[in-house]
Parts: C-alpha cells; sequence; structure tokens
C-alpha cells in the first residue's frame, strides 16, 4: 500500500503539531511545495473477482465507483481477483492483483489500462502482495518469496530478488529496501525477518529481526523504519520494531503499547491501526520523539468499523480512513483533519473492503 | 463381458410381474395423506430427469435449493427452504449418514444408478416407528437404495448399466441381487465414475472466446454389498456393507485472467450397517439399527507457497451409532413410539500440518418420544426429542455440551367425505448442532458455539383425484411456510481477511409457497402423458444486523422463483421427456445491488429411452440424454459456470431368473 518517494525531504513538508524537527543532525530538511490533491483513487479488494478502483472528485464531492469499467469499456470484467496494494508512480498506477497474479499498469491521470504484468513463474502463481518504487523502479513483494523488479519503462519484470518466506509490505530507503518476511504460509512457524536489500545491487544484503509474523513496514523522515507484525493472532500479540536506518543492525521492538499489525507514517507521524485485544481506530504516534500524540486519532463521534486502510495526503495532513465494515457491503473512507474531525465521508459501493487510497494532483 | 460374468441367465422367461400401478398410486397416497409437506421421485420418475446424481434429481423438488458447483466432481449440497444444507438430514437405507465434521453432505457422491427412491420430508419421518436421529434435522431426505427394495418374484436379477457421455464422462455399474433359499437375499452393487469434466464454458473476461475448465476430473468408486434375514414376514434383519473412494481435482472458482488450479480431494467412506425390523405382536414393532462408519478425506495444494512447497490437510472420521425405536398400537388408531439413539463421533487430523488439532470426540443421545392419531379423514402426530451432546477433545477447550428439548406437531383432515382434498399444517421446532468444523477449525472455530436453531411453521393443500375421464390420476399439492434461523452459525472475518471466525449471529426469516402438480393421462392408443410441476416461491431475508447495510435484503443465492418441469410421452416402449429448471435472478454475497446480480436461467434437457423385451425377464433399455439444449451459459454459484450442452448416452440391461424356474 505504500506509496513511497525517496525523496525524504518530500515526506518531511508535513508538519503535524510540533512533530517535525530535525531529529538527524545530517538530514537537512528542506520544505517542498506539494500540489494540493484533487481527489483519490481508492482500490476495494472486494472478494473473488470484484476488485474496484473507485474515483473521488474533491472539487465536486462526487464519487465513481466503478472508475476502472467506466474508463475501460473494453475490459467489462474489471481489476480480477484481490487487489491487495496500488501504488503511484512517476504517470502511472500499479495495481497488485494477488489472486489474479497479475500487477496491473494504469495510467494515473485517467487509470486508462496499460498492461497486465503477469506474475506466474513456470506455472505456479507466485502470489503478489505490496508494490513500492524507488530510483525509477517497481519493486512488488510476492508471496513466493521474492521481490519483483519492474521497469517503468519497459513494464516488464527485469530482475527477481530472492528474499524470505512470504514477504508482505516493503519500503525503500535511499540506499535500501526493507521487506517483512511474514513467513504466513509456514503457520505456525511464521518467520520474523526483515530482508535487507541494497538497491545498488538488488540483492538481499541480510535480515533483519523483528517482531513474529512482519506485515507491513515504514519509513519516518530520519530514514529509520517501523515495522509492524501480527504476532500469531492469539498468544503472541502484534508489535512494532524499530530498525535504525543507518546502521540497519537489529530492531527494537517497541513493546506492549504497540499492539497494531498496521503502521503508516507521514514525516515523522504514524498512524497504528487494526488494534489487538482493544477499541479504538487509530493511534498517533511521534516516530522522532518516540511520543505519543494521542491515543484515538478520532477526536470527534465518528466510528470506523473495521479500519482497513489509512492514508495521509502529504499536502495538507488529512487522513483517510478506509472502512471495511463487516468485508461483505460496500466500504467507505472518511476523511479527517490531522486534528482527528472528520471533514467528509465517501461511499465507493460497489467496492468492498477498501484497502487504499491513492491521491491524485 | 456381461455375459460372462451373468453366465446363468436365460431368456424368455415368465412376465414381468412389477406392478407399477400400484407403486405410483402408493406413492400418491402417502404424498397426500401425510401431515407433513413430502415429496417422492422413484426410479422411473427419476430416470425422466436426465439426472447423474441424487443432487441432480433433487433439482426437480419443489422448495429444495441444489448448491451446484458444476461439473461431475463439482459439490452439490442441498438446502431446504432456506434452512440451510445442515439442515438437511440424510438417511441411507434408513440410516443417517454422519455429518459431524461438515454437516454438509456432497449429494454429488450419490449416483442414481443404485436408488431405487428418494423421498423428501419436511419435517419429520412419515412413520413413527423411526430412530430418533430422524426427528432431529429440520428436513430429512431419504435415499433407499435398490438392494432394500422388494423384489419377491426374482430369484437372481441383474441389472448392468454403461453410461457414456460428453467431457469424458464414463460410467458402468452393476447390480446383482440373489436369494438364497427361502430367507437369505443378498445383494452387490458395483459403480465406476470417471470423468475428465473439462467442459468450455464463456469466458468472463470476454464473451466471445471460450475457455475450458481446468482440473475438474474425477474417478470414483462404489462398492455394496447387501445381505438380509427373513424370519418371517414380520421380522428381518438386513446388513450393508458400503465403500466409496473418489480422487478428484478441486477447479475452484474461475479467477480472471488467472487458469491455475491444482488442488486436489480424495475422500473414502466406508460404512457397515445392520437394521432388524421386528413386527413383536398385533399391537408392537421393534426397530434397531446399528452402524460403523469411517471416513476420510484428504486434500493437497502442491502449489502452496509454504516452505515445504504444499499443503495437505487429511481428517479420519468415526461413527459408532446404535439406535432402538419400539412402537405401541393403543388401539385402532392411536399409536405411540418411543426410540432411543447413542452416538459417538470423532475427527483426527492426521496430516504433517496439524498442529494442536482438538480431535475431538462428541457423545450424543437422542431421546425421542411420539404419537399418531389416525382415523380416514383426521390425523395428528406429534413428536418431543431430547437431546444430549458432550464433548471431549485432547488439545483446547471442548464446544459446549447441548441438552435441550426440540419437539414437531403436525395435523391434516379431510374436510369432505368423498372429495379428495386434505388440510394440513406442522409446526417444527429443531436445532443443529455445531460441526466439528465450527468448533474447532483451525484458527476459525469457535467452541463457544451454540446450536443454531430452525422453526417451521407449514400449512398446504393437497388434492388427488384417480377417476377423472381422460386423467389416470391428479395430483396437487400446495404449501405456505414462515421459517425462521436464529443463532445461524456463520464465519465471518474478524479484523482482517487473515482472521475468520465462526459465530452465532446469523438470523434468518423465510417465507414462502410450494407448489407441486402432478397428471399422467389415460393410456390412449398405446399413448401415455404425464407431467411435473413443481414451483417455489421464497422470500428470504437475512435480519441478523439492524445496523448492517445487508439486513431485510434476500439471502444471498436465494432465487425467488424457481421451479421445475418434466414432460413425457410414453407411447409402447419408447419415452420421450423434456425437463426444464428454472431459477430467477439472485445476489451473490454482498449489498442487493445491480454488480451484485446473478442472471436468471433456465436449462431444458430432452430424454428418449426405447425398451426392448418390455414384457420379459431379461430387457435392454437403452437412453439417450441431451442436457441443456440450448446451451444456455449460467453461473447457480458465480463463477463456478455450469456445463453447457452436452449428451449422455446409456445402455441398461436387466436380467432376470425367476423362482418358477427352479
Amino acid at each position: 500500500m505504500n506509496f513511497r518517494k525517496t525523496n525524504l525531504a518530500v515526506l518531511s513538508i508535513v508538519c503535524l503539531l510540533n512533530a517535525c524537527k530535525k531529529v538527524d543532525d545530517t538530514t537537512i530538511v528542506l520544505p517542498v511545495e506539494i500540489t494540493p490533491s484533487v481527489g483519490a483513487y481508492v482500490l476495494s479488494e472486494g472478494s473473488t473477482n470484484n476488485t474496484k478502483l473507485s474515483y473521488y472528485n474533491k472539487s465536486n464531492n462526487t464519487v465513481i465507483g466503478d472508475f476502472f469499467l467506466q474508463q475501460n469499456p473494453s475490459k467489462p470484467a474489471g481489476l480480477g481477483s484481490i487487489g491487495n496494494d496500488m501504488i503511484l508512480y512517476g504517470s502511472k498506477l500499479y495495481v497488485v492483483m494477488n489472486v489474479s497474479n497479475i500487477v496491473t499498469v494504469l495510467n494515473a491521470n485517467n487509470a486508462v489500462f496499460i498492461k497486465d504484468i503477469s506474475f506466474v513463474s513456470g506455472g505456479v502463481n507466485k502470489g503478489p502482495r505490496y508494490a513500492t518504487a524507488a530510483r525509477g523502479k517497481v519493486y512488488v513483494s510476492s508471496s513466493d518469496g521474492t521481490v519483483s523488479v519492474i521497469d517503468t519503462t519497459l513494464l516488464n519484470i527485469t530482475k527477481t530478488i530472492t528474499v524470505g518466506a512470504n514477504p508482505e509490505g516493503l519500503v525503500a530507503s535511499a540506499n535500501f529496501l526493507y521487506v517483512a518476511n511474514s513467513g504466513g504460509f509456514n503457520f505456525p512457524n511464521y518467520d520474523s525477518t526483515v530482508s535487507l536489500v541494497d538497491l545498488n545491487t538488488e540483492l538481499e544484503v541480510r535480515k533483519i529481526k523483528v517482531g513474529l509474523n512482519p506485515y507491513k513496514v515504514d519509513i519516518n523522515t530520519a530514514g529509520n523504519i517501523f515495522v509492524s507484525a501480527y504476532g500469531n493472532y492469539s498468544t503472541i500479540p502484534a508489535s512494532i520494531s524499530f530498525i535504525n536506518g543507518a546502521t540497519n543492525s537489529s530492531s527494537i521492538n517497541l513493546g506492549s503499547n504497540f499492539s497494531y499489525s498496521n503502521i503508516r507514517i507521514s514525516g515523522d507521524i504514524a498512524y497504528l491501526y487494526n488494534n489487538y485485544g482493544g477499541t479504538g481506530t487509530a493511534k498517533v504516534y511521534n516516530t522522532a520523539l518516540n511520543s505519543f500524540i494521542r491515543n484515538e486519532f478520532i477526536t470527534d463521534s465518528t466510528i470506523i468499523q473495521t479500519p482497513y486502510g489509512l492514508n495521509i495526503d502529504e499536502q495538507n495532513g488529512d487522513v483517510y480512513i478506509a472502512d471495511a465494515k463487516n468485508f461483505i457491503s460496500a466500504g467507505t473512507v472518511t476523511c479527517f483533519g490531522n486534528n482527528g474531525v472528520k471533514k467528509f465521508s465517501f461511499s465507493v459501493s460497489p467496492g468492498v473492503s477498501p484497502n487504499n487510497i491513492i491521491f491524485k494532483r | 463381458m456381461i455375459y460372462v460374468v451373468l453366465p446363468f441367465f436365460c431368456k424368455g422367461q415368465k412376465h414381468d410381474t412389477l406392478q407399477n400401478v400400484e407403486v405410483i398410486s402408493k406413492k400418491n397416497i402417502i404424498i397426500t395423506i401425510a401431515s407433513t409437506p413430502v415429496q417422492l421421485l422413484n426410479t422411473t420418475d427419476a430416470s425422466k430427469t436426465n439426472s447423474v446424481t441424487v443432487a441432480d434429481a433433487l433439482k426437480h423438488f419443489a422448495g429444495v435449493m441444489v448448491k451446484d458447483y458444476g461439473g461431475i466432481g463439482g459439490l452439490k449440497t442441498v438446502s431446504v427452504r432456506s434452512l440451510g444444507a445442515n439442515h438437511t438430514g440424510i438417511l441411507y437405507d434408513g440410516i443417517a449418514l454422519g455429518d459431524a465434521q461438515g454437516g454438509q453432505i456432497d449429494l454429488g457422491k450419490f449416483s442414481l444408478d443404485n436408488i431405487a427412491q428418494i423421498e423428501l420430508y419436511n419435517g419429520g419421518p412419515f412413520e413413527i416407528l423411526s430412530p430418533a436421529k430422524a426427528f432431529s434435522y429440520g428436513s430429512l431426505l431419504m435415499l433407499k437404495t435398490i438392494a432394500s427394495s422388494k423384489t419377491d418374484t426374482e430369484k437372481k436379477i441383474a441389472n448392468v448399466k454403461v453410461q457414456y457421455g460428453s467431457f469424458g464422462y464414463f460410467s458402468p455399474s452393476i447390480s446383482y441381487k440373489q436369494h438364497v433359499g427361502k430367507k437369505v437375499e443378498t445383494s452387490l452393487n458395483a459403480m465406476f465414475q470417471s470423468a475428465e469434466s473439462q467442459y468450455p464454458f464463456t469466458s468472463y473476461e470476454n464473451n466471445n472466446v471460450t475457455q475450458k475448465r481446468k482440473n475438474s476430473d474425477i474417478k470414483a468408486y462404489r462398492l455394496e454389498y447387501d445381505a438380509s434375514l427373513t424370519m418371517h414376514d414380520s421380522n428381518k434383519i438386513s446388513v450393508k456393507t458400503y465403500y466409496y473412494k473418489s480422487e478428484r481435482g478441486l477447479p475452484g472458482a474461475i479467477i480472471l485472467y488467472n487458469n491455475i488450479n491444482s488442488e486436489r480431494l480424495t475422500d473414502r467412506n466406508f460404512f457397515l450397517q445392520s437394521n432388524w425390523h421386528n413386527k413383536l405382536s398385533k399391537k408392537s414393532e421393534l426397530l434397531v439399527n446399528a452402524k460403523y462408519a469411517a471416513d476420510q478425506n484428504y486434500y493437497i495444494d502442491p502449489s502452496f507457497l509454504n516452505t515445504a512447497g504444499k499443503l495437505e490437510n487429511e481428517f479420519s472420521s468415526k461413527e459408532f451409532y446404535l439406535s432402538a425405536a419400539y412402537s405401541y398400537k393403543i388401539n385402532n388408531f392411536f399409536k405411540i413410539s418411543f426410540s432411543s439413539d447413542a452416538l459417538n463421533n470423532r475427527l483426527k487430523r492426521t496430516d504433517s500440518f496439524a498442529v494442536n488439532f482438538a480431535n475431538p470426540s462428541r457423545n450424543s443421545l437422542l431421546n425421542n418420544v411420539a404419537f399418531q392419531l389416525k382415523k380416514t379423514r383426521f390425523e395428528v402426530t406429534g413428536n418431543i426429542l431430547h437431546t444430549l451432546i458432550n464433548e471431549k477433545v485432547s488439545n483446547g477447550k471442548a464446544g459446549r455440551n447441548i441438552n435441550a428439548f426440540s419437539k414437531a406437531f403436525a395435523m391434516g383432515f379431510q374436510p369432505i367425505k368423498n372429495v379428495p382434498l386434505r388440510v394440513r399444517a406442522f409446526y417444527k421446532h429443531i436445532f443443529r448442532a455445531p460441526t466439528f468444523n465450527d468448533l474447532y477449525y483451525t484458527n476459525v472455530g469457535n467452541t463457544n458455539l451454540k446450536p443454531e436453531y430452525a422453526d417451521q411453521l407449514n400449512v398446504g393443500l393437497t388434492y388427488s383425484e384417480q377417476r377423472l375421464d381422460f386423467l389416470k390420476n391428479i395430483l396437487v399439492t400446495v404449501d405456505a411456510f414462515l421459517n425462521t434461523v436464529n443463532d445461524k452459525i456463520i464465519a465471518v472475518p474478524t479484523i482482517n481477511l487473515f482472521q475468520w471466525s465462526v459465530q452465532n449471529i446469523g438470523k434468518v426469516n423465510a417465507q414462502g409457497i410450494d407448489v407441486a402438480v402432478q397428471i399422467k393421462t389415460k393410456e390412449w392408443r398405446d399413448v401415455q402423458l404425464s407431467a411435473h410441476v413443481a414451483y417455489s416461491f421464497q422470500h428470504v431475508l437475512d435480519v441478523s444486523d439492524k445496523n448492517s447495510s445487508l439486513y431485510k435484503t434476500q439471502l444471498p443465492y436465494t432465487p425467488k422463483h424457481s421451479g421445475s418441469s418434466t414432460f413425457s410421452i410414453e407411447y409402447k416402449r419408447a419415452i420421450l421427456n423434456y425437463n426444464i429448471i428454472f431459477s430467477s435472478l439472485r445476489y451473490k454475497q454482498g449489498d442487493a445491488i445491480f454488480v451484485n446480480l446473478l442472471q436468471p436461467w433456465n436449462t431444458n434437457d430432452v430424454s428418449f429411452s426405447y425398451l426392448i423385451g418390455k414384457n420379459y425377464p431379461n430387457n435392454y433399455k437403452i437412453i439417450f440424454e441431451a442436457n441443456n439444449i440450448f446451451n444456455t451459459t449460467y453461473d447457480i454459484i458465480q463463477y463456478y459456470p455450469m456445463p453447457g450442452f452436452n449428451y449422455r448416452i446409456a445402455l441398461n440391461i436387466l436380467l432376470k431368473k425367476t423362482k418358477t424356474i427352479i
């Protein structure tokens, strides 16, 4: 789900509260102008074969639920099965279709279909999961223990990097790619490592131990890495681990206050969600100061039944939360100011189980 | 080859004394006088419906929804009046088929080749002298095999059937039945079935492209051996041994832009059952049933992306069952019965991926008291069932014990003497216990589950006339029902789609009408016409959660209108049948919006059979079946395409050697 930019300075522009500080003397924070968003693409994974791409038009507050179909009448069957992740990189949208085993490339401007990149290798489904981008390339993790490198001009897989078991989320820093190895298919013997991949050689350097069954990875302004992990869904709780991006030697488990399986960082502010063993939508954490900003992000009476995706508009700090509700009926997306007060919300019907919001500028 | 196997048969013996007329009228009587709706289909009728399996034949029953995942090997489960497949009990020659693991028996496993009669009872059994288990279901499906049906006249009888059809379908079967002396009867039945089942379907991605179903092959065989000893007319012991094995591909849902699937399933089912029916006196009868069953299923996904490079699931289950039922006639119109059943069900997971599986063992004790007050024009029946279930596990927590009473009452009467119209009503309150899968399925199961309750209310009319000018008989049944399912057990995702949990959160309100009409004309110049029409209206609402957008919307995969019809013309030795099955639109799971809508469909089948040697003991029947003749594209379950046009040819050889020859 991580729409990443390698320019750390860009990320730092979101100065929520007093969080935006130089935490590392070597980092020079340069405010960069970001164009305000005009709308948002929402990916809803759905169930078998009914992944939907919706488009929310900010100017007139309208939603086109099945935007992909509207823009691509020649593809009436739609995107396919289980859109697990989507990133916008350059002029294209990359939609990771987990069960259809393709990465669908769309024009980022109008969602017009460009190409399907097959994730079937030797007659076996690779199971693509998450994508990130760096240095002009798109990196896609697959459950078969690899990260595929997509050339964004050729739109082909040019290289396959071997990582750990059943990788999930991944993020790129200036020099490295961090890939969470969940080992989820080896239940109950989950993995608990992050593969450190050198972006120059595109080879795994080493594995860094993190919490059990790691899931999402994100990076803050200083280039430090935070890894959320599921645990074993019962006796071992979810956790968040911290990796120093300068040394990449080992991780620190942030402890029992961080029992969240999902993390999304904007600048230095982390939103932790999918709370295990408690209520609440999202916790707001300052990764630079190592302090909580709010235990509950939402400050008004808005209720999110099942927070299933979260993204931050880095231009104004607005937080968009996708609500999967009961995973059967249409999902909704609610936009909040960074003060946790609802601004607006919209249904993505016929989209079910929305998991990702990408801003169009 | 067939003749080598059966060298003792000779031709030109005594005429077939089977009284078809009597069979039909007796059947009609049960349908008419029963206080609860009954639907019956015998071999003759079933052969008119272009059916291979019991599931296919049940598509012709009113109020029955067959969830058919397509193809010979595709799963086929049956839900009666929207109660859900778990509320349908299946009795195979009088004894319940085990259902402790999943609770939904695949009726595609039961081919029609050895089935003499299919009976479906809404509510309980027709006879109050029945095992307690027979009273424990929302509806009861009774399958009676050829072995259990009466054949007094034949000393030796053999039936050989060979079927060949589209998509590599091939199925030979043989039944052989023999009388040994006056008291002993033995029979053997063997069936083999294989199909590639790679049938074409219209691509979901592009209407103009045809794709083929993959990994949908099946190989199955079944062996049954029956023996019975009849001491005298009213004292009979029978024993049945059954073995079924199948190995099949699981083609799964069609996945857009991807057609890779390699999952396989192997099933083994064995049981040994015995039945002793003894009329102790003019007033009292005893029925004792016993069964041992051992089932095994093995699932493999050879392309699973774990370190081992495969995923295996292997379960083995065992059932021990003992039942005694006793009935006593207090006077000519009042009868009571008592039955007591004890069961033990065990499930073990035996594959290398099994981790801390509960390996449950369940003891059930069912006690039932029933009464029947029967006068010519008036009948009242009722029963109270007590169920005691307790469970032990080797790992983790055991499911809740169950200690519950359930009940059913039914009445029927004929308001006007000499007018063959009867009015009937029944009420039944019953539950189904959580299955082992509901309770213990790894990471999903929930041991806190309560039973799922179903309440049924039915009022209906039956009309049966046998003496009309041109009609041999006409039979009409109309029933309206009101069903509710409470604490419905459903699997729901919790925090995310990795984590599902089984919970008692469903609630369903169903209202509906079932109509069935059967007409048969008298023979006129060797021509006889018959028709069977069934129609169901079902308004079935999900009332689980007031805050959900699904509240008060029609239950997924439940058409409002569905039905079937069979028209037959018999001329001398030839029978021509035309079948239609239809379903109105319905929604798949999700909001009741256009994208979740599944289109209405209907299929049209034609069959033709010709009998050579109709009036002789040895006869030959050739059957041509053309199915889905208009090549309709349809799914019953979305993305599980059903076969288009296909055909079957069958040759049936019946060989008899009568007692009189000896």
